[in-house]
């Protein structure tokens, strides 16, 4: 039976300092007009121990309760910008080795592929996977601790800001990035453009951020290899605990025939309390593996316009006509049907 | 929250509190209590909610309203109806020596003469309004929508904008529209911090409404964004105000908190008219392009 080195979060593992995210919604609300007791209002944290000196360092904070603080936020702060607000300083941000990695990367290949590492450590909401083609560098998006939708756009508004404007700080310029969301067209879009750009699809049926090759040699301002280096060392000793849906994402990856018993058994848990801590997580055994499927499909199907036998093969079916019902499954249409839905306005989408 | 002008309304809390007190004095010495039986309790229901429903009023009035004459005029005018619904009340448990009794007598005059103050009230109000939208100018079109004023900079957001457009197109006007945008704001907010971008925003916003007329409109977009509205305007007219304003914020010598030095700012503007009949979705998105380039 083997165990896992690394630390594991939970919705409920009090993993957040204090001094990060929860610090930052407070500061927002109140150049806001709003006092910060209602935001803090059954979140389980209070005032005094964000002001309490030293205490704010130490102090941590579940994902569970962060999100509440959120809920809160987008409830008491008018107007849509709140998300891009907290997003737009986050990083490189005071994260110690992860943020001197950032800070100190020599180009933006570098600094994308720290990102897709390590962002856990300070974001154990949304997971994000690194997957490559032809052109462009690709960070598929999902869900890592369990949220509704709501609170998943807003956390990926969160998310995508920070790390859009993050480039844009360290190469002091404009990068051009193509922004994929499965959610629709936002009434609010002008906040997409301000912050993100104008590279913008909606109604897609992955959150990717996709970057041109070309454009990953571009130099940062503050490249230092030496503090760099030192940082990803320090980064390589440091167990990064992984929220839990990311886990068994990744595990699943692996092995891809992976039974529920079979994963209950490497967690050292019993199949019946897996269940119940994905349900907790608001998430099934089969939806993650379909998920993973899934992605993979819209990746190669987009990117390696590969055949239906060579995805086939690729996912592991038999034969055809299995893959094909599956395909029906994930997607509601055939494959031809889904070509001719996603893939024949390709054009259209990159143009804005 | 938040009870703007009720401290500063003590006076007249005072003088309601009073009124109401001898009111029911009066009431209590002169007449005398019924029996629990004869009681109409519909009618308690009835006239009950509307002395507690008209002195909910006096209070948002008083909680929103800063002091001055038609403040005056209208709280009057809310107490004598109060005075008037709590007789009424009253009524229903006390009976009085005669059917000539003072207090019968004038039950219904105080809602009457407080009808004529409010009414006289409201035709102030009404003055004062027209005045205030002219201080209001450049700043707000044709309708109210306090929900979409921008916290930071006190203009309208995008959405007001929008309605605004969709207005104007209803009513086959063309326009110009103006999309600003300060350069380097992100760097600035990082460099500083965001309660001096956010005044930095608000210093903006203020000169790109003093450099405005008096038909136009501005709004905040997103972020450092401002779009100006400006109806039946020509091309080179609308970039001759988009360069006054340039001009204004380059002079602007902002000092951040903490700071003697002053950081000097410029804008970018791009200006796109709207074609008859267009969507205005697609005349924001060309501006928008612009100012990209």
């Amino acid at each position: 039976m083997s165990k896992f080195a690394t630390p594991v979060i939970y919705a409920d593992s009090k993993c957040l300092p204090l001094q990060h995210l929860p610090t930052s919604i407070i500061d927002l609300a109140l150049s806001r007009g709003v006092y910060p007791e209602k935001i803090l209002r059954g979140s389980g944290i209070f005032l005094q121990d964000l002001t309490a000196e030293g205490a704010a360092g130490k102090q941590l904070t579940s994902p569970e309760q962060v999100i509440k603080l959120l809920d809160k936020t987008k409830q008491y702060i008018t107007g849509y910008d709140s998300s891009f607000l907290l997003g737009q300083r986050l990083l490189p941000g005071q994260y110690g080795a992860f943020s001197q990695a950032l800070q100190h990367a020599t180009n933006l290949a570098e600094l994308l592929k720290v990102f897709a590492h390590y962002q856990s450590l300070i974001n154990p909401f949304i997971g994000c996977e690194l997957r490559t083609s032809q052109q462009q560098l690709h960070l598929y998006f999902y869900d890592a601790i369990g949220l509704t939708e709501e609170q998943y756009i807003y956390l990926l508004e969160v998310v995508l800001t920070a790390l859009t404007s993050c480039i844009k700080y360290l190469t002091n310029s404009k990068i051009k990035m193509h922004y994929q969301f499965k959610h629709n067209r936002p009434r609010y879009i002008q906040e997409y453009e301000e912050n993100l750009g104008f590279n913008l699809a909606f109604d897609q049926l992955a959150d990717v951020v996709s970057i041109d090759k070309t454009k990953l040699k571009q130099n940062f301002r503050f490249t230092s290899p030496i503090k760099q280096q030192l940082a990803m060392q320090q980064l390589a000793q440091t167990s990064v605990a992984q929220p839990f849906l990311q886990q068994i994402r990744n595990m699943i990856r692996k092995n891809r025939s992976l039974t529920l018993e079979e994963l209950a058994l490497r967690l050292d848990m019993s199949p019946a309390s897996l269940k119940r801590k994905l349900k907790q997580h608001k998430t099934r055994f089969l939806a993650i593996q379909d998920q993973q499927q899934k992605e993979k499909v819209i990746h190669w199907l987009r990117y390696q316009s590969y055949t239906n036998e060579q995805l086939a093969n690729k996912l592991g079916f038999n034969d055809l006509a299995n893959f094909r019902r599956a395909f029906k499954r994930w997607f509601n249409m055939t494959p031809s049907g889904y070509k001719s839905t996603y893939l024949n306005n390709l054009n259209q989408l990159s143009e804005y | 929250m938040d009870f703007l002008f009720l401290k500063r309304h003590y006076k007249i809390v005072a003088a309601i509190f009073i009124t109401v007190g001898a009111l029911l004095a009066a009431v209590f010495t002169q007449g005398q209590l019924k029996s629990g039986q004869t009681t109409d309790w519909l009618d308690v229901l009835g006239e009950g909610g509307i002395f507690v429903m008209t002195a909910v009023w006096l209070f948002f009035l008083l909680a929103s309203r800063p002091a001055g004459k038609v403040t005056y005029l209208l709280s009057i005018g809310l107490t004598c109806f109060l005075c008037s619904s709590l007789l009424d009340l009253t009524d229903e448990f006390v009976s009085y020596p005669s059917k000539e009794f003072w207090l019968y007598w004038i039950e219904s005059l105080p809602a009457l003469v407080g009808m004529v103050l409010m009414t006289w009230g409201l035709y102030q109000w009404h003055h004062e309004q027209l005045k205030l939208h002219q201080q209001l100018s450049r700043r707000e079109a044709f309708y109210r929508e306090h929900s979409q004023i921008d916290y930071i900079t006190q203009l309208y957001s995008a959405d007001y904008m929008r309605d605004h457009l969709s207005q104007l197109i209803a009513e086959q006007q063309n326009y110009a529209l103006a999309m600003l945008d300060i350069r380097n704001f992100a760097e600035f907010n990082r460099r500083y911090s965001t309660q001096d971008g956010d005044r930095l925003l608000r210093e903006v916003a203020d000169l790109i409404v003093m450099n405005l007329r008096t038909a136009d409109l501005a709004c905040r977009y997103a972020g450092d964004r401002f779009i100006i509205v400006m109806p039946n305007t020509e091309l080179a007219e609308a970039q001759e105000v988009c360069e006054q304003i340039q001009q204004a914020v380059k002079s602007l010598a902002f000092k951040p908190n903490g700071n003697n030095k002053a950081v000097y700012h410029k804008i970018a503007t791009a200006v796109v008219l709207s074609e008859p009949a267009q969507q205005f979705e697609q005349v924001i998105r060309q501006v928008n392009l612009a100012l990209e380039k």
